[in-house]
């Protein structure tokens, strides 16, 4: 199916946002006297274009299979201060993939908590490592260059909420050269101590030219807890500069996921991506990748496994915008119970871009006769030298791999963890991060063992 | 060791299989050979439990038990071992962890103690060495990427490990260059022995130039019409199985 992208915002647009333009009118009066006045234009650009748009409806092309209406209806409270004692060391270890020497970022409900990060003191020269908050103080000049610079998602709701309430996040700036041998790892944890908290880190990376970086974004949070999370992450790549990013939402099943992260890449430039979503009420990951100069490499992964009632929706936008640019995409779906998810995902070949190289594959695998999985993969093309390949596949576990398992001594439940297990090894082979990895690995053991439905 | 007596199978209300009588006792080779349609892959599978198929009538005793009331894993851990034409490619599922996996859970229900990683390894190193494998195999993905060749000895390594009283070959011998067919069939030899029967589906006789069957039996249209020694084979090469059709369903073999 083609449509086009940006699209008007007359249709599709549902109510429900007045609420937050009095929080707004609320934090205005709190935090504006003591913030710079072009972090305050940003945050009133973004009350403005949210007041414009509104929460998308199902009418809205790019939201046609999500429906945010659960979240458009609730009243979401607006943090900006971090809860006393809500969150141990100890929580944020067990969401720590087993390692402790990796500078570690611990958000709760949004905010930075100074004491349970562990920033190192030694960090390599050119490397700033620090919150958003702190960033906006200290580093005035170079937020101010990056922050809210991405203006390619004007219709995208969600984010100008966030940019209207920008206060806190990660920040992590490589100056030209720098290389960082570890991952930053940010930690976003949702903590009981709100009802109905609206949490929305606002993370900024930007490496200069010829940096190498690594990103781990982990979000979680406690159990049958009630919040909306919306994230956004801005990504700026330099000349030749490398970024490993991982996400792994491991949400509630009450909570609310709504993630946007853009990454712009020059010249020659890398960026690996790999999301793995475990489990939320709603998520939703709108994926934006821009290939604004020659040579650059995307490669996006992501892994998502839902059971019970949870939606999962990703939607990815891969716009090649000059010449030689390669971009890999593998989105894999593992669904039971009567969970949905949701695929969207487009490559954009501009005019100017000949010798693109892309590639784009999702596939799904229902579990359950009552699990639904929607994919629109999209190509646009308009220039004539390039290859590029979609594909996208749903389907239940192969009945001959199953006998043939069985026929060796393999039991029924067995054969189909061992198969459905088999199907999720394609992305987390691709993680590059080998303590993510074998953490993924171990998360999605444990939740076959668990199904819910024995099956597997 | 194996009776089949008068059975009657089929899929989605199709009768295929039209009245098999076959005994095959211990140690003993039995070659099945018929023309393409004929119900040789049918009866193959089957006898390995294969859910879509119904059977209809007749029985199917294996070592004193029904064998119809038994589900495919539980015949496997029983002694049953199915090779199959088509090896089926199982993306993501190493093939080492996939045989140790079935080996392990065949030896729990006979109450042997399971074998670690490294126990394993070393038999599965000696096992390799029936089909002349090259041990990387280990890593790859079942049967993903293996020519038609790696496949058929993929699944001879897979019988050596698992050690069937009753193995089941079906067109092993299809696709196979004459050097991988060598290769293939000295790898059943070496796994011949007095407790372990094999029964052979095959189109074609030269399989049977490399592994001497006991006994022949041809099958045309879902029935066994003859049934004859190693010999039978021969005059089916020469004749075809032309000169056969027609003759009368043969009763109890043997």
């Amino acid at each position: 199916m083609r449509t086009c992208f940006y699209e008007s915002s007359e249709k599709g647009k549902t109510s429900g946002g007045i609420h937050y333009l009095s929080a707004f009118q609320a934090f205005e009066k709190e935090y504006f006297a003591a913030d710079p006045t072009w972090l305050n234009s940003l945050r009133k650009e973004g009350i403005e274009s949210f007041r414009n748009l509104g929460f998308p409806s199902l009418a809205h092309e790019d939201w046609k299979y999500t429906d945010v209406r659960p979240i458009a209806q609730s009243l979401f409270q607006p943090v900006f201060a971090e809860p006393n004692g809500a969150v141990s060391r100890k929580d944020v270890e067990s969401n720590s993939f087993g390692v402790s020497q990796w500078p570690l970022l611990v958000f709760v409900d949004g905010i930075f908590s100074e004491k349970l990060s562990c920033i190192p003191k030694k960090l390599p020269a050119g490397l700033i490592l620090c919150s958003l908050r702190k960033a906006v103080r200290e580093h005035a000049d170079i937020v101010q260059a990056y922050l809210g610079k991405q203006k390619q998602y004007p219709q995208n709701s969600f984010a100008a909420l966030n940019a209207a309430f920008i206060y806190d996040g990660l920040f992590l700036y490589a100056k030209s050269g720098c290389e960082l041998d570890m991952p930053v790892h940010a930690v976003y944890v949702s903590s009981p101590k709100h009802e109905n908290g609206l949490y929305q880190p606002r993370n900024l990376i930007a490496a200069e030219s010829n940096t190498g970086i690594a990103v781990v974004e982990s979000y979680f949070s406690f159990p049958a807890h009630e919040y909306f999370l919306n994230a956004v992450s801005e990504i700026s790549l330099a000349k030749g500069a490398s970024l490993e990013f991982c996400r792994v939402e491991r949400e509630s099943e009450k909570g609310f996921h709504i993630s946007t992260t853009n990454a712009v890449q020059h010249k020659d430039s890398r960026f690996g991506s790999s999301v793995i979503t475990l489990g939320s009420k709603v998520s939703r990951n709108t994926l934006q990748v821009f290939l604004q100069d020659g040579g650059a490499e995307c490669r996006l992964d992501g892994l998502y496994v839902t059971r019970g009632n949870e939606h999962v929706d990703h939607s990815t936008f891969v716009k090649h915008e000059s010449r030689n640019g390669t971009s890999r995409q593998l989105y894999k779906g593992i669904l039971d119970d009567s969970s949905t998810a949701v695929f969207s995902g487009k490559v954009y070949v501009d005019k100017g871009a000949q010798k693109t190289d892309a590639e784009q594959a999702n596939k799904n695998l229902l579990l359950s006769e009552k699990a639904t999985a929607d994919t629109r993969p999209q190509l646009e093309i308009f220039a004539d030298d390039v290859k590029c390949t979609h594909g996208a596949a749903v389907g239940h576990l192969d009945e001959e791999a199953l006998f043939y398992m069985k026929s060796r001594g393999i039991g029924a439940a067995h054969a189909q963890k061992i198969l459905t297990f088999g199907f999720a090894s394609e992305v987390i082979e691709r993680l590059k991060l080998k303590p993510v990895k074998d953490e993924i690995d171990r998360l999605i053991h444990d939740r076959l063992d668990a199904s819910s439905t024995g099956k597997m | 060791m194996l009776e089949i007596r008068d059975l009657r199978a089929g899929i989605d209300g199709k009768e295929i299989l039209k009245g098999i009588n076959l005994k095959v006792g211990a140690g003993e080779v039995h070659a099945v050979m018929g023309p393409n349609g004929s119900g040789k892959s049918t009866l193959a599978r089957v006898l390995a439990g294969e859910e879509s198929y119904s059977v209809y009538s007749g029985s199917i005793t294996y070592k004193g038990q029904d064998l119809l009331e038994i589900p495919p894993e539980r015949r496997a851990r029983e002694g049953i071992f199915l090779a199959f034409q088509y090896p089926v490619e199982i993306a993501g599922v190493n093939n080492s962890y996939f045989l140790k996996s079935a080996l392990n859970e065949i030896r729990s229900y006979r109450g042997l103690e399971e074998l670690d990683a490294f126990e394993f390894l070393e038999l599965i190193k000696e096992k390799m060495k029936i089909v002349d494998m090259d041990p990387s195999f280990l890593n790859r993905p079942v049967n993903e990427g293996f020519s038609g060749g790696e496949k058929k000895r993929n699944e001879i390594l897979q019988m050596a490990v698992l050690e069937p009283q009753l193995a089941i070959l079906d067109e092993t011998d299809s696709g196979l260059d004459i050097d991988a067919l060598r290769v293939v069939a000295s790898g059943v030899n070496k796994l011949r022995s007095p407790e372990r029967s094999i029964i052979l589906v095959t189109h074609y006789q030269r399989l049977l130039n490399y592994i001497q069957p006991d006994f022949v039996h041809v099958m045309i249209d879902g029935t066994i019409v003859k049934s004859g020694g190693k010999e039978l084979a021969v005059t089916l090469e020469e004749k075809g199985y032309d000169w056969i059709k027609g003759a009368p369903a043969a009763k109890a073999v043997k």
